[in-house]
């Protein structure tokens, strides 16, 4: 047994990489590159070798057909390279690949010598150009597949606010970045992880914004990672967060430009991953979890109300139904007689304890969530509404359950689909069932002890460095302003500190518009009137008849 | 996670530990009560059966339809409660007697009312506030009050009319029993304030069952069938109530140190109520200049203060009330646009006032309680004199001097011209 294991952690280490073994250049010869290529690949169905005669050349076109696009084969490139028939060739390589670089068509070429680099280009949708006799190829990006076109996020949606959302695509991705953010010192740090997936990951931020700190460690992390495959950005997160072993994420996942560049402009980093639309973003924070891009975008006391809704819902998702399972077991007193006595009533029905009543209730309700999700679309939204419904009331009217505690499992759902992020919907839904747990066996104490530990584990969180709480927990005074509440965009003059201090300044201040509509008007009015420049001489010359006047009757 | 000491994760775990263990000993699985095994109780009556106590508890009857639907029938008058009643020789062996005939845990916290039969208080209250100030269920906040006669016989007796049980009735009362301003209900609280200073009296109202008027139970749908089968004769005859008893204040009982001594009537309890400020609302009814007809002011505002002079080396309380009212209702046909008629009215509102709150002071004074704050004004205006008097105030009181001095006005009298006349324009 332990032979095994250490066999197992023999072969995982680094040293036996399979990829090494293309660290080799191509030959001079067609036929043997072309033999080599073939053998690579096995018997692929898509690849195509396509070879060329040139009078006094034989090149040779190699490129994998699902991956590239074939327009631009067929109109680029072999055109481009059968008009060179009528060209004479000379023998000489640099003399040659000048001519073919002026010829071709083709926006990306590079030359390259190495296997291991043209068997990658291969995969990447790039085609390659082999020619007898010569040391080097040139690889032509000509990539092109289906891919996804830019829809609107179905998880993370906004009624004010851009409705683009990532795609699975690494180059869509990125122009959706781009095209929000037009600085150049907007920065993408490619890399491949996975050794056999090669997935191209991005890291991306604001040059001399971000910290370095933090970017250098994120690096670190990243080319530490050592596995088989990369699928979705969620392996790259468990891979490089701080605390493995929390339900809290550490890093914010979105699915949204608007939302990524808001990040980048407070100092953060995002991490982009090819073939899934989620994009990292790190350090990532409780706090900034709990705000969505819509309160930015709508009018700041709107979004005071629906942000205190938001943290009043992550309460009650929580802690609802332990509330209700300790008041009614061990603190019947607190509860007013009225409803003491209905829920009395109520109870009187079901023939078990309240605290197997809600332990039951919401892990029918996970289930109901979980398959509400692989519902197919046709029977989803009618087995949600009316099973429910029916449900509940049949579990009423059989004694299986009480309306108190139908109300309160609704509530507790509804109030958990608030969390705008899905990750901390997710740890919230892992903490209830604990919570109620402990509600039932320890009455209100027990929910003070476990919102005790809960509080203890975030506080001591880290996300790559800065404080998960914060700026809550190390109260930083000036981040106050977009805590609880939003301060309308004249205000909010400063950047989070502990991301973004290398440029604290967000907005000149004093922009708050006008506070007198009608000096503003006035000015405005004799603007257009009397041509520009001479409203506020004109208010200025009121003023002083005004002054006049009043001389006038003291004597 | 590993749990070796020394591990990253070993301070979370044994924090959270610690924090579980210590609320383990504080609330625990073994303190776990279903609420559906709880017996509610509404109010309770003390009573003194000899030398035994006598106990009469009234339980909220649990209902096993969901939510709150009311069972019973339409239009009875239907209270949801069970009694118990138990004897023992002190009251929480009473207690424990009922116990043993319910199926349920006895819950307390709930209680809205203690009714205090009056042999019980006169016995002393000493007891039963000890009993309900040691029970860690039941609250301060509980409705105190006194009956002439026996408790329990109000609480079997009582039927339900608006609420389901009779601590509910109580509290209802005293939400609103005073605007009436003749009641005034106290809480245990309060009881052991007037108690614990050094005049040591306190007032507590008198709860008595009245009879009203029901509209009779109409026969059910039978009756055509019942006559047709010839056993139905009775069967479609339900039962027609005319009356149902529910209960009312009357009056106020004196309390001097825990002990009931004297009675106080309808007026006397509202003139006690006038000094201290118990007084929400009250309607005064005035007669009119020479017939017997009659004027009815309703008081809106009522501030009184207490203070003890010394003049000279006599002692003299003082009461000054200043109370604002308007004009409801008159049977006599004046005009009150008039400035001397407004100030005539006042001067008879003043006087009935007065009367009121004599009738009660001289109560009070004929037993030596001093229920109207003169002890405590005394202690705060002159302390080293009232440690002199404290011992015996009692007998103070009884010679005390007390002049009353009632400011009325009259805030509006609800028309602004002349009222109204039968055939006149």
């Amino acid at each position: 047994m332990l032979w095994i294991w250490h066999r197992l952690w023999r072969q995982a280490t680094p040293g036996k990489q399979t990829s090494n073994e293309h660290a080799l250049p191509i030959t001079t010869r067609l036929d043997a590159n072309i033999d080599y290529l073939k053998k690579t690949f096995g018997q692929s169905e898509d690849l195509v070798i396509r070879e060329i005669e040139l009078p006094g050349k034989k090149l040779a076109l190699v490129y994998l057909e699902t991956l590239i696009d074939r327009d631009v084969v067929q109109r680029d490139i072999l055109r481009s390279l059968l008009a060179l028939q009528a060209i004479p060739l000379s023998g000489d390589e640099a003399k040659f690949s000048r001519l073919i670089r002026a010829r071709l068509t083709i926006g990306d070429l590079q030359e390259e010598r190495l296997w291991s680099k043209i068997i990658t280009g291969l995969l990447d949708g790039k085609a390659v150009l082999m020619v007898e006799g010569y040391s080097r190829c040139l690889l032509l990006s000509i990539e092109g597949w289906e891919k996804r076109p830019v829809e609107e996020p179905v998880n993370e949606v906004s009624i004010r606010g851009p409705r683009e959302g990532f795609a699975e695509n690494l180059a869509t991705n990125i122009s959706l970045i781009r095209r929000r953010l037009r600085a150049p010192e907007l920065r993408f740090e490619a890399m491949n992880l996975g050794r056999r997936t090669h997935t191209k990951v991005v890291i991306c931020y604001l040059e001399g914004l971000v910290l370095k700190g933090i970017l250098e460690e994120l690096r670190r992390r990243l080319q530490r990672i050592d596995i088989d495959g990369i699928l979705e950005s969620g392996y790259i997160e468990e891979l490089i967060e701080d605390a493995p072993h929390s339900p809290f994420p550490q890093l914010n996942r979105t699915e949204r430009p608007d939302k990524l560049v808001a990040d980048l402009l407070e100092g953060r980093i995002a991490v982009l991953t090819d073939g899934t639309p989620f994009a990292l973003i790190l350090p990532g924070s409780l706090v900034s979890q709990l705000h969505a891009p819509d309160d930015y975008y709508e009018r700041w006391p709107l979004s005071i109300g629906v942000r205190l809704f938001r943290f009043l819902g992550i309460f009650i998702a929580l802690l609802l139904p332990s509330l209700y399972v300790a008041l009614t077991t061990f603190h019947q007193e607190m509860i007013p007689t009225p409803l003491a006595i209905s829920i009395a009533a109520q109870r009187e029905l079901v023939p078990y304890p309240a605290v197997v009543e809600a332990l039951i209730m919401q892990v029918l309700f996970e289930i109901l969530i979980e398959a509400g999700i692989r519902l197919p679309r046709a029977i989803g939204p009618a087995i949600s509404i009316v099973g429910a419904l029916v449900i509940g009331e049949a579990a009423v009217r059989a004694g299986l359950m009480s309306a108190a505690m139908v109300i309160v499992i609704a509530a507790t759902a509804i109030a958990s689909f608030t969390i705008p992020t899905f990750g901390l919907s997710q740890a919230v839904r892992m903490l209830r069932l604990p919570m109620i747990l402990l509600a039932g066996f320890l009455g209100l104490l027990g929910i003070f002890a476990g919102l005790l530990v809960i509080l203890i584990h975030l506080v001591s969180l880290r996300s790559f460095g800065e404080p998960y709480l914060s700026p809550l927990a190390p109260f930083i005074w000036e981040a106050q302003k977009d805590l609880v509440v939003r301060v309308p965009w004249w205000a909010m003059l400063w950047r989070p500190v502990l991301t973004g201090w290398r440029d604290l300044r967000r907005i000149k201040p004093g922009l708050h518009p006008f506070i007198t509509a009608r000096d503003k008007n006035a000015q405005d009015e004799l603007e257009t009137q009397l041509g520009e420049g001479s409203g506020k001489s004109v208010t200025a010359r009121k003023g002083r008849r005004k002054k006049t006047r009043k001389l006038a009757r003291k004597r | 996670m590993v749990f070796k000491a020394g591990s990253k994760y070993f301070l979370y775990v044994t924090l959270g530990l610690v924090a579980l263990l210590m609320a383990l000993f504080l609330s625990g699985c073994w303190d776990r009560r279903e609420i559906n095994e709880l017996a509610f109780l509404s109010s309770m009556a003390v009573d003194l059966a000899g030398e035994q106590r006598l106990l009469t508890y009234e339980f909220v009857r649990p209902l096993t339809t969901g939510g709150g639907e009311r069972g019973g029938g339409g239009t009875l008058p239907h209270r949801q409660a069970t009694l118990r009643s138990g004897r023992g020789e002190t009251l929480i062996t009473a207690c424990r007697q009922i116990t043993t005939g319910l199926p349920r845990r006895v819950y307390l916290a709930h209680t809205n009312a203690v009714l205090v039969g009056e042999e019980m208080a006169r016995q002393g209250l000493r007891e039963l506030l000890d009993f309900i100030d040691r029970n860690p269920e039941l609250r301060r906040t509980t409705l105190i009050m006194l009956t002439r006669g026996a408790a329990r016989e109000i609480l079997i007796k009582v039927q339900g009319d608006m609420e389901t049980t009779l601590g509910k009735e109580i509290s209802g009362l005293r939400k609103w029993v005073q605007s009436s301003g003749y009641g005034f209900i106290p809480n245990v609280n309060d009881v052991f304030f007037d108690l614990s200073n050094g005049a040591g009296t306190t007032v507590l109202p008198v709860l008595e069952l009245s009879p009203q008027p029901f509209p009779p139970l109409i026969g059910t749908a039978a009756t055509s069938s019942g006559g047709s089968r010839g056993t139905g004769g009775t069967e479609g005859r339900v039962e027609e109530p005319e009356t149902v008893r529910t209960v009312r204040l009357n009056g106020a009982g004196l309390f001097y140190h825990d002990k009931l001594v004297a009675w106080l009537d309808k007026d006397q309890a509202r003139g006690w109520a006038w000094v201290r400020n118990k007084v929400r609302r009250a309607v005064l009814a005035l007669r009119c200049l020479g017939n017997n007809t009659k004027v009815a002011v309703d008081i809106t505002e009522a501030h009184a203060d207490v203070s003890v002079d010394m003049q000279g080396s006599q002692l003299q309380g003082k009461i000054k009330l200043r109370v604002e009212g308007e004009l409801l209702e008159q049977q006599c046909n004046l005009e009150f646009t008039r400035e001397e008629a407004i100030k005539s009215l006042e001067s008879r509102m003043a006087a009935q006032i007065t009367a009121e709150i004599s009738s009660a002071l001289n109560q009070a004074k004929m037993v030596g309680t001093d229920v109207f704050g003169f002890g405590g004004a005394l202690h705060r205006q002159q302390p080293e004199l009232w440690r002199q008097l404290q011992g015996r105030w009692n007998e103070e009181f009884k010679k005390l001097p007390v002049t009353i001095n009632v400011e009325a006005k009259l805030r509006r009298t609800g028309m602004t011209g002349r009222p109204w006349q039968p055939g006149a324009r």
